[in-house]
């Protein structure tokens, strides 16, 4: 890492309790007896449901068909018997398809791949799967693939999981670093791929040396191994590919544009299993943690289970107030319900003490927000736009390239929700857009 | 999973009243310095100036029917630094005078913490000194006697190029045995209190080094080329004391860090100039008042340009200073 380089990244060092998980194996969860499977696990459309009630179902067996577009194909988990399907009228008829599980884990694969893989073949085999890209979004993966298809220049894949407690990926590079190595071998030849790259966090060794074995082992000297400072948030994929290959992703555009193909390596796993194993994607690795959990763990689990099922075989909880994060504590989304299921996107189940919210205060000019902001915002200059109603300044300063990282909340001595303000302003925004 | 969009979860461990804890226990070393130099009076002028200051803050707030903010200890901040900007001769109703201008006027009338153009200590300092100059330039040297003595800077001031015979030498410049206002004096104590702000991340490193380079370089070029006239300068007089304790201030500077740098650097050249310009000391408390005022024309020629686009859009409205 070269001195100017360090100088050149923005964003906070945040304490990152990874140590609560980070050296732990992973443990594959014994599925529950009942399993869920909301239809909108992903970005984009629901998917419509396949099956009946009384269907019985194989691990792989196609639940949710894509809707076309911006939707994807969900799979079951488990064996056993479809024994009702829920409608939810307060999400937009939201479909819900809940297994039986018959504990014998009856497999349907997808056909075997040719030898000489196309791109039409391999953007199919995603589709198939149902593999969509972590980072909260759950974009369709096969749509991202097909988007860069022809112009893609590099490959960066992202192991730099910069939000706090987080291991799932650190655990996934560990465990699976020669998958990983041979799956970016084969998207290498089928996308004609210059340069690959893997970014891992610096202070993370035993990833690190996982992948840099397996670099040896595959003889897969072309691919990169690229440490990034662990400052939050190095695991952005603009910020990265710009910290990485020097390349600014302009407003507007999208990775592929500029000729890079992105994908998290809890991705790239389970892009593996789809095409070495003709596995669709059903099961994911994820961080149960938090100072509220009695035993932390990261564990493998089956999409569908729910979370006080994982809660139980984590011990419990501690005594207390407690907040449920689905994510990390900077970018996670909270919920009450602990009777919710994992879906694709869920990397981490954070279980916070919560804390009475502090009373904002009057800002002291200290500037943290507008000189850590990693995208160069100056978030107290777009809070006082959103509270005076100044719209045309609020464009002026950009508020629409926020990334949501959240830093500006979190620095803030004065405990003012920058963040939340910038959110508000945006909404408003988007609003007169569409008048 | 349902999603409510309440992230962050977490939040630093710093605080508002924890950044003016900081900043007082930066001013320790140099207080410590004056009472040991100056004994009781200057004790008693301290402490004046810290409970007038909270005072003030609380009566105003009380009487505006407002939120009473004293906890935030930046009042005690403002008055510690009244204090210690008076030599120890001054008389005890001045820092009255000095923590209500500050408090009262440039504080609290335009709204309170944040919202002040004009670094309230500072302003007051250079109020009092137009208003009763014969009284507070009447320097006196450490110790019980108050044997009266000229700041050094009155035999470096007023167009002078070289260090005359009888200034007062580098080492004792350094060390404090000079005349001079309480907090200003013992060099080392103001540089250990520059250290800690650092090491706390409190301020800048490079914001108090540029107000130093800049007064440097000026004098540099008024004396010469000699560069001992121009780190004469630098140690001289409140230029040090007031880089590391009033161009750090947050509200009355800039808010982007390459603006805070032009900022101090141009405060450090202002200072040079009204020193070599015109017969007064005390040219840095000017020099600060009129860049309050340009700061934020200088946030506005700093606006980053924000990532993924081309230009940037200076803004120019309330939303810069409120």
């Amino acid at each position: 890492m070269n001195i100017r380089k360090l100088f050149s990244v923005r964003g906070v060092r945040i304490p990152d309790h990874k140590e609560m998980t980070k050296d732990l194996k992973v443990e594959s969860l014994k599925a529950p007896k009942l399993l869920y499977f909301p239809m909108d696990m992903h970005i984009g459309k629901p998917a419509k449901p396949t099956v009946k009630v009384g269907d019985f179902v194989k691990i792989g067996t196609l639940l949710g068909e894509s809707e076309g577009g911006v939707s994807t194909n969900i799979h079951s988990s488990v064996s056993g018997k479809v024994v009702s399907i829920l409608k939810d009228e307060s999400r937009g008829d939201l479909e819900t398809v809940i297994i039986e599980n018959d504990y014998r884990d009856d497999k349907v694969k997808l056909k075997d791949l040719d030898e000489n893989i196309t791109t039409e073949d391999f953007m199919k085999r995603l589709e198939e799967a149902g593999i969509t890209g972590k980072g909260g979004a759950g974009f369709p993966a096969h749509i991202k693939y097909d988007m860069e298809r022809n112009k893609s220049k590099y490959l960066v894949i992202n192991g730099a999981e910069c939000e706090p407690y987080s291991t799932a990926d650190h655990r996934c590079m560990v465990g699976y670093a020669n998958e990983i190595v041979k799956i970016i071998q084969l998207i290498d030849e089928i996308y004609e791929v210059d340069e690959a790259y893997i970014a891992v966090e610096e202070h993370m060794t035993e990833s690190k040396d996982a992948l840099n074995k397996a670099l040896k082992e595959n003889n897969a000297e072309h691919i990169t191994l690229h440490e990034l400072p662990a400052i939050y948030p190095q695991g952005h994929s603009g910020l990265q590919i710009h910290q990485i290959l020097g390349l600014e992703i302009k407003e507007g555009q999208r990775s592929g544009d500029i000729g890079v193909l992105q994908s998290n390596v809890s991705t790239i796993k389970a892009i593996y299993d789809a095409v070495f194993n003709n596995e669709s994607f059903h099961k994911r690795i994820i961080t149960v943690t938090g100072p509220m959990i009695k035993n932390p763990k990261n564990l493998m689990v089956r999409i569908g289970t729910s979370v006080d099922h994982i809660v139980e075989a984590c011990g419990g909880f501690h005594e207390g107030e407690r907040m449920n994060i689905s994510g990390g504590p900077m970018m996670g989304k909270s919920f009450d319900d602990i009777g919710l299921p994992v879906d694709k996107d869920t990397t981490t189940l954070l279980f916070l003490k919560k804390h009475p919210k502090e009373e904002e205060r009057a800002c002291i000019r200290c500037a943290k927000c507008v000189n850590c902001c990693p995208v160069s915002l100056q978030p107290i200059l777009i809070s006082n736009a959103y509270r005076n109603r100044e719209y045309k300044m609020g464009i002026d300063l950009k508020s629409e390239s926020c990334i949501s990282c959240g830093i500006c909340t979190y620095i803030c001595p004065s405990r003012i929700n920058l963040l939340e303000d910038i959110q508000k302003l945006n909404k408003e925004l988007e609003g007169k857009e569409d008048e | 999973m349902s999603k409510n969009l309440d992230a962050p979860f977490i939040k630093t461990k710093a605080t508002d009243y924890g950044i003016m804890r900081d900043v007082l226990i930066a001013l320790m070393p140099v207080s410590l310095m004056a009472v040991w130099s100056f004994g009781i009076p200057s004790f008693l002028m301290l402490t004046l100036g810290v409970v007038s200051a909270v005072s003030f803050e609380y009566a105003y707030q009380r009487i505006m029917k407002k939120e009473v903010t004293i906890k935030d200890l930046s009042a005690a901040v403002t008055g510690l630094l009244i204090g210690l900007s008076l030599p120890s001769t001054a008389p005890l109703w001045m820092v009255v005078f000095g923590t209500a201008v500050a408090i009262l006027i440039i504080k609290q009338l335009p709204g309170g913490i944040g919202r002040n153009t004009f670094n309230p200590a500072v302003f007051s300092r250079v109020l009092i000194k137009i208003l009763f100059s014969p009284l507070i330039t009447d320097w006196v040297l450490p110790g019980p006697d108050a044997v009266s003595a000229a700041t050094p800077l009155s035999f470096i001031g007023d167009g002078s190029k070289t260090i005359p015979a009888g200034a007062p030498a580098f080492y004792d410049a350094f060390m404090g045995h000079i005349g001079g206002n309480m907090g200003e004096m013992v060099k080392w104590a103001i540089l250990l209190g520059f250290a800690y702000l650092v090491i706390r991340k409190v301020i800048n490193f490079w914001v108090p080094v540029s107000m130093l380079a800049g007064l440097f370089l000026t004098t540099l070029l008024f004396g010469e080329s000699d560069p001992g006239f121009a780190l004469y300068h630098v140690i001289t007089g409140t230029a040090m004391f007031a880089a590391v304790f009033m161009v750090t201030d947050y509200t009355s500077g800039p808010l982007n860090n390459k603006a805070r740098i032009y900022y101090a650097l141009l405060i450090g050249i202002l200072t040079g100039v009204i020193r070599y310009s015109f017969a007064l000391p005390g040219g840095v408390g000017i020099a600060i008042l009129i860049m309050n005022l340009l700061a934020p024309v200088l946030d506005g020629y700093c606006t980053p340009r924000v990532f993924g686009h081309k230009g940037r859009v200076i803004p120019t409205s309330s939303v810069l200073r409120r």
